[in-house]
């Protein structure tokens, strides 16, 4: 069972903190486990496009196997630091 | 001392942690919470972050300051939670012989921060409502990759 976080603005899209996903098979890629998450959170689906994602303190690019034994961190657009560089008017 | 903290930021320790008698430039960036976004009026902030990752980010973003530019000091801390307007959120110190490079790390160490720091602003709205702010895709996401992997 793999343990899904969500940060964010992904929190209100599927409707909390943390999820378990049941049957991801041993080899499965973080794209194979965004694709799940189409059909089982598809208010998800309009963010995924934009979403990196973690485990432990390090980025997890899309193509490589996800670590089953550990979270799985789905970080939307980042906004950090201050308010007058957002590049909005 | 923690690079990402919920307590307000102490930039008098940041000062006494960076004193370097070699450094005649000392420039200071601090983000702070403001008043309107988007024209919409703001009463507040929550920020929140990836803890685990968000230090890493900064360690690392003060590492390469470092050996990107010829300052002798960079030290970077964020604030998460609720903050009200004018809190600072972001303080940015760095210290060098000659200003001019000073000037320089400082806007690169905010500006890098900026697209790489896993953390997410939540206003709090004049009239009620709340939401939370668009940012800038990590570099793993699908749009910040141009779609160049399977």
């Amino acid at each position: 069972m793999l343990q899904i976080e969500f940060h964010g603005v992904l929190q209100q899209a599927a409707g909390g903190r943390t999820m378990e996903l049941d049957g991801v098979a041993s080899g499965a890629t973080v794209a194979d486990v965004l694709e799940r998450l189409k059909g089982e959170r598809p208010a998800l689906a309009a963010h995924l496009p934009r979403v990196a994602c973690a485990q432990g303190d390090s980025l997890v690019r899309h193509n490589r196997e996800v670590d089953i034994h550990r979270p799985l961190v789905l970080l939307p657009p980042v906004s950090g630091g201050s308010a007058e560089e957002t590049g909005q008017p | 001392m923690s690079r990402m903290t919920d307590q307000p930021l102490d930039m008098d320790q940041l000062l006494r942690d960076t004193e370097n008698d070699t450094c005649g430039a000392l420039v200071i960036f601090a983000g702070v919470v403001r008043n309107h976004h988007l024209g919409k009026g703001v009463t507040g902030m929550r920020y929140s972050a990836y803890g685990p990752m968000a230090e890493k980010v900064l360690v690392d973003l003060e590492r390469e300051t470092l050996e990107k530019f010829p300052v002798a000091e960079c030290r970077i801390v964020h604030r998460t939670g609720d903050l009200a307007i004018g809190d600072a959120s972001v303080l940015v110190v760095v210290r060098a012989p000659h200003r001019g490079d000073a000037f320089d790390a400082a806007r690169y160490a905010i500006d890098t921060l900026k697209v790489r720091l896993p953390v997410w602003k939540h206003d709090f709205y004049e009239d009620g409502t709340q939401g939370f702010q668009d940012g800038v895709p990590l570099e793993t996401s699908d749009v910040a990759r141009g779609g160049d992997e399977p």
